[in-house]
């Protein structure tokens, strides 16, 4: 314990210079840690975007009939749901289904927009390095889904639920009665 | 003059107005296969429509409208690739594209109407064993405030440069 007291003031020093020099330190790092970026065609893309086209590009896939887009996975409904397998398999899905699935696209589409503020949906599809065959097809899904919507205006598909799409996609650059 | 039976029927949306074809009608601009069926949605038919989309500076005419059609994918692609040119139509073939057994988009201009068309053609699948397809058909005319007060012969033809892009 004597001991201890000795030397208490030499360790209180320490102690104190610690103290100030560790948020220096702490602060200082970030600015100094090298973050390697991504090793692939995506790394100029925010890390979310992948997830957020696939969503998007399933829930397309719902209203072509299942089938991929862009290359993406398409729809598979489950295997006991003979009346959602029609649905989607035959594209015989009504109106409330459109409403519901262009809502969930949009929501898809602005978080798109929200993490790549500035590009298009085109460029974004080309960084993520979707074929130029694949970027047209998905272009063309989207620009389909918005005509089979907007077709369905005011009987199903609410008026808001095709402006926030057709807004969605001009932020985007997609035209949406053709280029 | 014959008078018609009755008028179209028509809605008005958030940009402009959709006028409902009636049964068994569809524009003569793009030809339709024999056996070709409107597509359901749910449990009724999805009635082609006319659209007239009014923006500040232009005037967007649309037709559009869903088909099931008797032929497999390769057949319908070949099918308007044949048909669509006897109309006077042109494809622009850096715009179409055909992912096999997938999916295929074919896109036309006519340079005498100014007007474009998509031919979108979805294969049979394991449940439906009809190619669906649906067409977009739009020509796109300037507009101005002053243009009422303009004769005929005076008025702004569509937009032409639009078109010799992607001719």
């Amino acid at each position: 314990m004597v001991r201890a007291n000795k030397f208490s003031p030499l360790v209180a020093a320490l102690v104190a210079a610690l103290a100030i020099s560790f948020p220096l330190l702490y602060l200082r790092a970030p600015q100094t840690t090298f973050v390697e970026l991504p090793k692939t065609s995506t790394r100029y893309l925010a890390k979310e975007s992948e997830g957020l086209l696939k969503q998007t590009a399933l829930h397309l896939s719902k209203m072509q009939k299942g089938a991929s887009v862009g290359g993406f996975p398409g729809f598979e409904p489950p295997d006991d749901d003979e009346r959602y397998k029609r649905k989607v398999k035959e594209g015989e899905y009504n109106a409330q289904d459109v409403n519901d699935w262009v809502k969930e696209i949009n929501n898809f589409l602005r978080q798109i927009i929200d993490k790549n503020p500035g590009m298009t949906l085109e460029k974004i599809l080309q960084k993520q390095g979707l074929t130029s065959e694949q970027v047209k097809e998905f272009l063309e899904a989207l620009r389909n889904v918005h005509a089979t919507a907007s077709g369905m205006e005011g009987t199903g598909v609410t008026s808001e639920t095709v402006i926030v799409l057709k807004s969605l996609m001009d932020t985007l650059g997609v035209s949406t009665w053709l280029p | 003059m014959v008078a018609v039976e009755s008028l179209y029927s028509f809605q008005r949306t958030h940009d402009g107005v959709m006028i409902h074809l009636r049964n068994g009608e569809w524009t003569s601009h793009i030809p339709l296969p024999k056996g070709a069926q409107l597509a359901r949605m749910g449990d009724v038919p999805y009635h082609p429509y006319w659209r007239l989309v009014f923006e500040p500076d232009r005037t967007i005419e649309a037709i559009y409208g869903r088909f099931k059609i008797p032929f497999g994918f390769k057949e319908v692609i070949d099918w308007y690739k044949a048909e669509m040119p006897k109309l006077g139509w042109i494809e622009s073939e850096n715009e179409s594209y055909i992912l096999q057994e997938n999916s295929a988009s074919l896109k036309f201009v006519h340079p005498q109407t100014y007007a474009q068309s998509t031919v979108r053609i979805l294969p049979p699948n394991d449940v439906d064993p009809t190619s669906s397809v649906s067409f977009l058909w739009v020509v796109k005319r300037p507009y101005f405030l002053n243009v009422e007060a303009t004769p005929d012969s005076q008025l702004p033809l569509p937009i032409a440069e639009e078109v010799s892009s992607n001719a």
